[in-house]
């Protein structure tokens, strides 16, 4: 039985003594042996002598107390582990590209291993973040290098490694790369050992025809040209014609072949004129090579949104007069218009006075121009009190036609009454009676001079042209005392698949229909409006006698605009997705926006929608918030450009209107945008932080720090307390003291 | 006034891009009421009546442009609701005009806003006159914040269907006309030179009041002045577009 036994274990000379009982027991404990040893010495002190007995005593008592402050013998050790090294393998999957029939990274990953010490090797994985650990797949969407060193650091933060091997093509997109090759002097990563890179892949060994970029600038204006700028890349098929194809949802628009330079690179670029608003996909393309390393990279889409520069109106007008100048003032006034405004000031039968053409400030009517090159450009075009006769002539089945045409193909027309207009100017039987929404041959007579007072109707009370005002009850009360309009143009009735929102109070049809006022209609892609009457004026002026304003006029005019253009910043229903673009297998985030006529949220709007694209259809409702808002998410299961449509309905079931959008699903993966591996950024890098880098074929060791290391403190704790001594201490002394009582007979 | 040659009508049809088939319009088929007239304001003083001066332009007007009028005169108070009934008035006078009631002037100032348009015509062939004092008092009450101005001589009016160089009326006192615009549009027109007097034709088709000092050919420029001012009041800058501005200054008319 040694000493150590008695102490309750070995204890060696470096240590500290610690006491682990809190003060307030320990003090309880001290006080109770006092309280003990004065007990004692009252009784005792009557039959002396007492000093031995009590001596003994207070031993006992104070190994007790030295006992129950818990001593603790603490004794501080350590030792040095061997240096661990972390190798860091880039697990995207341009790292799983085919070189020589093996993915880059695999092939690389099989040399390293063969040089790197397998001793206290720790693997991670990294593309956008870090994984401890498992076989490299190469299927990683993304590369983070600089998040995958500082997720290193973060992790052995107090240890030297003894290396950091990184496995890596050198293809970053976390931002690294871009400041080792924009800055003269990048920050350099903190690393908590030498760092050895390890590039994988060979440059020119990957055959790969890609579109590498199309920048179209991210919108573009209606009826100006703007530029698609395509950059290729093409290594292994340098000198080669590439055919590149220009499409706008899945319609071809545009092809060149573009000569590939002894780099592999090539540039074209496409210019497009886009003659409506809103989001459009176009997609350029390459075709797939044989060789070709990454066909999916054959093709980028990209979403431009196409907006007004302008609203660009034609006013042709045959007489001028009361009703044409407050249009034109109206339109002249609106900063969203650019007008041009032909008024026909005299004809053949006006040159009953004599002056002199130098008298005159007339200027020739530019009608081929206008109606054979000119078209295009407006986004309206507006025939107000016009005869088209005496200047067309014989052209004008082929000029007349090509204004059918513009609204077929997405242009919008509004012929407004007069004795110049629809029947009155001889329309019938011309390719303009076939865009009308009314039908011409009215027979006799062809107008009615009488006064009258327009009657909304069901159709009109919720088209957007007649809603001037939010509350349904509201607006059928100020169309019901707006100012009486003169005469009318007599028509034979609404056209087929027309809207007649205005009609004639008492007039009929020969088929027995109230005769139309105001109709409009969608035509192909374009929409037309007649107004058959040509005081729309008396609005403005009767509104301003009573001191009302005109912004009864204003809004007629306002929406009929906006709805003969489909201006898509004026549609009561918005839907819009997140972004342009989206990969295969992911979410679509839509939102569904409906608002009132006053544009304040709908809430509780229902939503009926669906998504196309080719022969996929995917369908889904929804419900708007109380903020007139919904959020939709579509899968992108299907590959290529994807039109969205919604409709609104109230909860009661009234239409409140549709809306549309276009996004593009591609399995073109961003990752694989670029392959030829960067030994530039590798070996700045390298460099920067005093490391070591290998290219493909020329692998060395890595570097590694000898001294690495790290220290393992330990603390030893022998609980002196419990130690068998004090137990025996206390037993002798307490027996010794009972013992020299009992001697002089005390019990 | 000189005839008109064969070649220049031809010209002027080609001008106009008239139709040589076309044959003579019908009568107006919606009637009278969307046609251009005139309404004269009566103002309490000095404002004088000359229906025969606005019929006579009217008819001018017919004969020479494409506008559609009705000789319709109605002489009415500027406090007239169906004021706003007719967007082309004049006011002539020849004395002092009382001020208006505040009434009367907020409804002038809607109607001028609002689209319609005031030529106010000086009869008094004077440099000074208590009609003159009166107009600019009444047009500072109607346009606190804008002033007459002269009009400059590329001002639209002058160009909107003859080329005017000079416009003089009955008499060539001013060599200039005042005018307010708001923005871009001039909707109220001082003239100086006493149009009306020009316009004024008696029975026999004479002129009512001689012209001086340039005679019929004085008449015959203010005819095309008013008929530039009804033209303006219809379609505003229109002659002021791009479009027509190049193709005067191509022509060299400009």
């Amino acid at each position: 039985m040694s000493l150590w036994w008695w102490l309750g274990g070995e204890v060696g000379p470096d240590a500290a003594l610690t006491f682990t009982t809190p003060g307030w027991l320990f003090g309880l404990a001290v006080a109770a042996a006092i309280v003990t040893l004065l007990v004692t010495w009252r009784d005792a002190r009557r039959f002396p002598p007492v000093g031995v007995e009590l001596l003994c005593l207070a031993l006992a008592l104070a190994v007790g107390c030295f006992a129950a402050s818990g001593p603790v013998w603490v004794e501080q050790a350590g030792h040095r582990e061997p240096p661990r090294t972390v190798l860091l393998i880039d697990d995207s999957r341009s790292m799983g590209v085919l070189e020589a029939g093996e993915p880059r990274g695999a092939r690389a990953l099989a040399e390293v291993m063969d040089r790197v010490p397998s001793d206290r090797l720790e693997v991670f994985r990294f593309g956008r973040e870090l994984t401890a650990g498992g076989e490299p797949s190469f299927e990683q969407g993304s590369t983070d290098l600089a998040q995958a060193l500082r997720g290193v650091s973060e992790r052995y933060a107090g240890e030297r490694l003894a290396g950091v091997i990184v496995l890596t093509d050198g293809l970053d997109r976390g931002g690294m790369r871009a400041r080792y090759t924009n800055e003269d002097s990048p920050e350099p990563p903190r690393l908590p050992g030498p760092l050895t890179v390890y590039q994988a892949g060979v440059p020119g060994e990957l055959d790969d025809v890609s579109v590498v970029s199309v920048n179209a600038g991210g919108f573009g204006f209606m009826h100006s040209p703007f530029t698609l700028d395509v950059t290729l890349a093409a290594p292994g098929f340098e000198g080669r014609k590439a055919p590149v194809s220009l499409t706008q949802d899945g319609r071809l628009l545009a092809q060149r072949d573009v000569a590939l330079g002894q780099d592999g690179a090539g540039k074209v670029n496409f210019s497009v004129k886009p003659n409506k608003s809103g989001r459009f996909v176009y997609e350029v393309s390459v075709p797939v090579w044989e060789g070709d390393a990454v066909p999916g990279n054959n093709t980028m889409p990209v979403a431009v949104r196409v907006v007004r520069d302008r609203l660009r109106v034609l006013q042709v007008c045959g007489s001028p007069s009361f009703d044409q100048k407050f249009l034109r003032l109206f339109l002249k006034q609106d900063p969203a218009v650019d007008l041009v405004s032909f008024f026909i000031l005299r004809t053949h039968e006006d040159t009953r006075s004599s002056y002199d053409e130098k008298e005159l400030s007339l200027i020739k009517f530019p009608y081929e121009q206008l109606f054979a090159e000119d078209l295009a450009s407006f986004d309206l075009v507006i025939f107000q009190n016009f005869d088209y006769r005496p200047y067309f002539q014989e052209l004008a089945g082929e000029l007349l036609g090509n204004v059918a045409s513009f609204v077929k193909e997405g242009g919008a027309f509004v012929m407004i009454g007069g004795d110049r207009s629809f029947d009155e100017g001889d329309y019938q039987g011309t390719p303009i009676s076939e865009i009308l929404p009314v039908t011409l041959g009215a027979g006799t007579p062809r107008t009615d001079s009488a006064s009258f007072q327009p009657r909304l109707t069901g159709p009109g009370r919720v088209h957007p042209v007649t809603r001037l005002l939010g509350d349904a009850t509201e607006n059928e009360a100020l169309w019901g005392r707006l100012s009486a309009l003169d005469g009318l143009n007599l028509s034979a009735g609404p056209a087929p698949g027309s809207a007649v929102l205005l009609s004639h109070p008492t007039l009929r049809t020969q088929k027995g229909e109230p005769m139309p006022v105001l109709a409009v209609r969608e035509v192909g892609r374009g929409r037309t409006m007649a107004l058959l009457g040509d005081s729309t004026w008396r609005w403005i002026m009767a509104e301003a006698a009573l001191g009302q304003g005109n912004q009864a006029y204003l809004r007629f005019w306002k929406n009929t605009m906006r709805w003969l253009v489909k201006d898509p910043e004026g549609d009561r229903v918005q839907v819009a997705a997140a972004r342009e673009n989206f990969l295969l297998g992911e979410d679509v985030p839509l939102s569904v926006r409906v608002r009132d006529v006053g544009f304040g949220g709908v809430e509780g709007a229902v939503i009926e929608g669906s998504a196309q694209s080719g022969g996929e259809v995917v369908t889904f409702d929804t419900v708007t918030d109380k903020t007139g808002e919904a959020l939709i998410r579509l899968p992108a299961e299907h590959r290529g450009p994807w039109r969205v449509k919604v409709k609104a309905t109230s909860a009661g079931g009234g239409p409140l209107g549709e809306g549309e959008t276009v996004y593009a699903v591609t399995d073109r993966d961003p990752e694989l945008d670029e392959l030829s591996p960067d030994a530039a950024f590798l070996a700045s890098l390298a460099q920067s932080v005093s490391g070591t880098h290998y290219t493909p074929g020329a692998y060395g060791p890595p570097q590694l720090d000898a001294e690495a290391g790290r220290l393992v403190r330990e603390a030893r704790e022998t609980p002196l307390w419990a130690a068998p001594l004090w137990p025996t201490l206390i037993g002798v002394f307490t027996s010794l003291s009972w013992w020299l009582r009992r001697r002089r007979g005390l019990r | 006034m000189s005839p008109l040659s064969r070649r220049a009508a031809l010209r002027l049809g080609a001008a106009a891009a008239a139709s040589a088939c076309l044959g003579a319009r019908d009568t107006f088929a919606f009637g009278d009421a969307s046609k251009v007239d005139c309404v004269e304001i009566n103002m309490p003083g000095g404002s004088i009546s000359r229906p025969e001066a606005w019929s006579r332009l009217l008819f001018e007007i017919e004969q020479t442009t494409s506008i559609e009028t009705v000789s319709r005169v109605p002489r009415i108070a500027p406090e007239d609701p169906a004021l706003f009934e007719h967007p082309f008035a004049a006011l002539v006078g020849d004395g002092e005009l009382k001020p208006l009631s505040d009434a009367a002037i907020e409804q002038l100032r809607r109607y001028l806003t609002y689209g319609g348009f005031l030529l106010i015509d000086d009869a008094t062939g004077l440099k000074r006159s208590a009609f003159d004092d009166s107009v600019r008092k009444l047009i500072g009450r109607l346009f606190p914040t804008r002033s007459l101005f002269p009009l400059p001589s590329d001002h639209a009016i002058f160009r909107s269907f003859f080329l005017i160089n000079r416009p003089v009326g009955r008499v060539a006192l001013f060599d200039h006309v005042e005018a307010v615009s708001l923005g871009e549009i001039t909707p109220l027109v001082y003239f100086r030179n006493d149009l009306s007097g020009a316009l004024s034709r008696g029975a026999d088709g004479r002129g009512t009041y001689p012209c001086t000092p340039g005679g019929e050919n004085q008449r015959r420029e203010a005819v095309k002045l008013a008929v530039n001012l009804v033209m303006y009041a219809l379609t505003s800058n229109y002659k002021q577009d791009q479009a027509h501005v190049a193709e005067l200054m191509k022509e060299g008319r400009l």
